[in-house]
């Protein structure tokens, strides 16, 4: 069981985050809602390690994975919403950065990154692949070594409808695996698969239901 | 995500970009090594390896003034840096000194010598240099100036007295002929002992360089410092996204910053030794002659490949600094451009160092240019051995190991200023 409670986090006067807290167990998906600028990749930043908050903790099963790192590396998987990869090297350079050849060869052949196809496009260019095999290489790439919790910033943001299905197709199988998701988004689509939505503004969670009514949600966002 | 899995990814970068980077660093060299062609090569130059020029106007048939002018072109120390050129009237002589073929003229005029033959002390030679010419050039002619009159008046008036008295006295002119020369050439020796009062070396344009010398050095400086350009695309299409990625896998901004560095600077590293070994090539081919060898840096490229390393770890830092803190393709070119540009003039690569204010030249030394230089003099000097202070012959003393630890200071400098940058980005 994933805790996070107390996150605080301001830049000089500005408080983007006030007291934010939440549970998530095995399986669960929870989607974090928000305009633009509300602090959503803030706080997925944090909890991916990247940026210190000024106070709370995020604890797996008791243990805080703000100060243990080597914890936080092998349990979270975080999914920047630009893509990371290295654009002059292909698929499999990619990869290599984060598996070794055995590795590689058994996850391609019967794991996860079979899972995601991308054995179809090992020896393309970053440069030359499509949106959705980026998206799908930079998900290989991350979920090296089995983490419990995936960190995913606006994941489909700029996805055609094909590729939004072959990733929430993904989502799917990973949450029945028992992994967690904390995503960050604005698709209604993604609203739907999540357990739990909250809303941040003004730095501090509202819990949200999404009942269908896209105009309303609207009108809370803003 | 371990270190070396990373370094690994960026030395694969290496390779998929090397051969732009070849070709750009070939083209720049090109460049470069054809200006200092032309630098050491051009008229300018020549006209700096030769030696004033005195314009002398008006009869020298008298025994006693050919004598004075042999003096001065053979005997005397000033032969060293005058070279004289007889003139048939004052025009000519003026219109050279105009167009700069002469640095001034002496008017060797009838009452002159009709004064001297009168053994008459009252008319003077007349010195003419152009207005605004002062400076070195302009001291430096005062003073043969002086020489010049001193020879022909002084020194020869004495003499041609007693050369008449011993004519009149009835000693014969073959013997009297050899005295009187010797006895110039004693009194000259004697009385105007210039060899003490100045000593010839060939200085060149700075601390002890000979301009061929000097050129070859700064040239080859700003051919590595223009070295990041060509290997600017290492830095292009890089992410904040791919840091922070890989950030949250454990490997953070001080390892990613080391990693890229070390593959950037091997990357650098081998393009300069790739030009060296074909340098070398051409010249077992004798397809480039000594002289040109020279001039493209032979002088310290070929023979110090183990010394430059230090220079091109530096230089690496540097443009691995600036191109990582500065975003934006052209923001990184024009803020390259503009600081090396500035720090390479201020550090004497265009002109020496000398010609500016004595605040500037001490800028200058101490940039990370005028460090790179001032230790590529002192590798020159001690004929490339390194790690042992070098023997001065002539300027200041240079303590080779004291300039690499202040390379390496520097290197580290901008090392740590890109983690540091780097860290802002990944937590941006």
């Amino acid at each position: 069981m994933f805790e996070i409670k107390g996150i605080e986090k301001s830049y000089g006067k500005h408080q983007v985050l006030q007291g934010v807290s939440f549970t998530l167990g095995p399986g669960e998906i929870i989607g974090i809602l928000g305009a633009n600028g509300s602090g959503k990749s803030t706080l997925l930043s944090i909890l991916a390690g990247l940026e210190r908050p000024n106070g709370g903790f995020f604890c797996i099963d008791g243990k805080d994975l703000l100060k243990d790192s080597k914890l936080r590396n092998n349990t979270l998987a975080y999914i920047p919403q630009e893509n990371p990869l290295i654009e002059e090297l292909n698929a499999w350079d990619n990869l290599r950065m984060w598996y070794s050849r055995a590795e590689l060869d058994k996850e391609l052949k019967n794991g996860m990154l079979k899972l995601l196809r991308i054995d179809e496009f090992l020896k393309v260019p970053v440069s030359k692949m499509s949106g959705g095999m980026k998206k799908r290489l930079t998900i290989g790439c991350a979920m090296k070594g089995g983490p419990k919790l995936m960190l995913l910033d606006e994941p489909t943001a700029a996805l055609d409808m094909v590729c939004r299905n072959e990733i929430y197709d993904y989502f799917e199988s990973y949450r029945s695996s028992g992994g967690a998701m904390i995503i960050s988004t604005h698709e209604i689509q993604e609203i739907e698969l999540c357990n739990k939505c909250f809303i941040l503004k003004g730095g501090v969670l509202h819990p949200y239901t999404y009942d269908g009514d896209l105009q309303h949600l609207i009108g809370i966002l803003e | 995500m371990r270190f070396g899995d990373y370094f690994i990814v960026q030395l694969k970068r290496v390779l998929k970009l090397l051969p732009g980077i070849l070709i750009m660093t070939v083209i720049v060299g090109l460049v470069v090594g054809a200006i200092g062609y032309a630098v050491v090569n051009s008229d300018s130059y020549k006209d700096q390896q030769m030696r004033y020029k005195l314009g002398i106007v008006g009869s020298t048939e008298d025994d006693m003034l050919t004598m004075g002018v042999n003096l001065l072109e053979n005997n005397d120390d000033s032969k060293l840096m005058l070279d004289i050129q007889q003139f048939d009237n004052e025009g000519e002589a003026r219109d050279a000194l105009r167009s700069g073929e002469i640095s001034a003229y002496v008017l060797v005029s009838d009452e002159f010598i009709n004064s001297l033959n009168a053994l008459s002390n009252d008319i003077s030679l007349e010195y003419f240099a152009t207005s605004g010419q002062r400076g070195i050039t302009g001291i430096m002619m005062d003073e043969l100036a002086d020489i010049a009159s001193e020879l022909v008046v002084s020194s020869e008036k004495g003499l041609l007295a007693l050369e008449a008295e011993m004519k009149n006295a009835g000693f014969p002119s073959e013997a009297v002929n050899p005295q009187i020369d010797q006895l110039l050439l004693l009194y000259v020796g004697a009385m105007l002992a210039r060899g003490d009062m100045v000593e010839f070396s060939e200085l060149g344009l700075a601390n002890g360089l000979t301009t061929p010398e000097y050129y070859s050095i700064s040239l080859s400086l700003f051919f590595l410092l223009l070295m990041s350009f060509c290997s600017v695309s290492f830095f292009l299409g890089k992410k904040n996204a791919t840091y922070q990625f890989i950030s949250a896998k454990g490997l953070g901004a001080g390892w990613q910053v080391v990693a890229e560095f070390f593959a950037y600077f091997l990357m650098n590293l081998f393009c300069v030794e790739l030009i060296i070994f074909f340098v070398r090539r051409l010249s077992g081919l004798g397809m480039l002659t000594l002289q040109n060898i020279e001039i493209i840096g032979d002088t310290f490229l070929i023979k110090s490949e183990f010394n430059i390393i230090i220079v091109v770890l530096l230089f690496s830092a540097l443009g691995f600094f600036i191109f990582e803190i500065v975003t934006g393709v052209i923001n990184k070119f024009l803020a390259a451009f503009i600081l090396y540009i500035g720090m390479a003039y201020i550090s004497g690569y265009f002109y020496p160092k000398s010609f500016f204010p004595d605040i500037l030249q001490k800028v200058g030394r101490i940039l990370p240019t005028g460090v790179v230089f001032t230790y590529m003099e002192g590798l020159h000097r001690e004929s490339f051995s390194s790690l042992v202070s070098s023997k001065m012959i002539v300027g200041e003393y240079i303590s080779l190991p004291k300039y690499i630890f202040i390379m390496a200071g520097y290197t580290v400098i901008f090392v740590l200023g890109a983690i540091v940058n780097r860290r802002r980005k990944i937590r941006k």
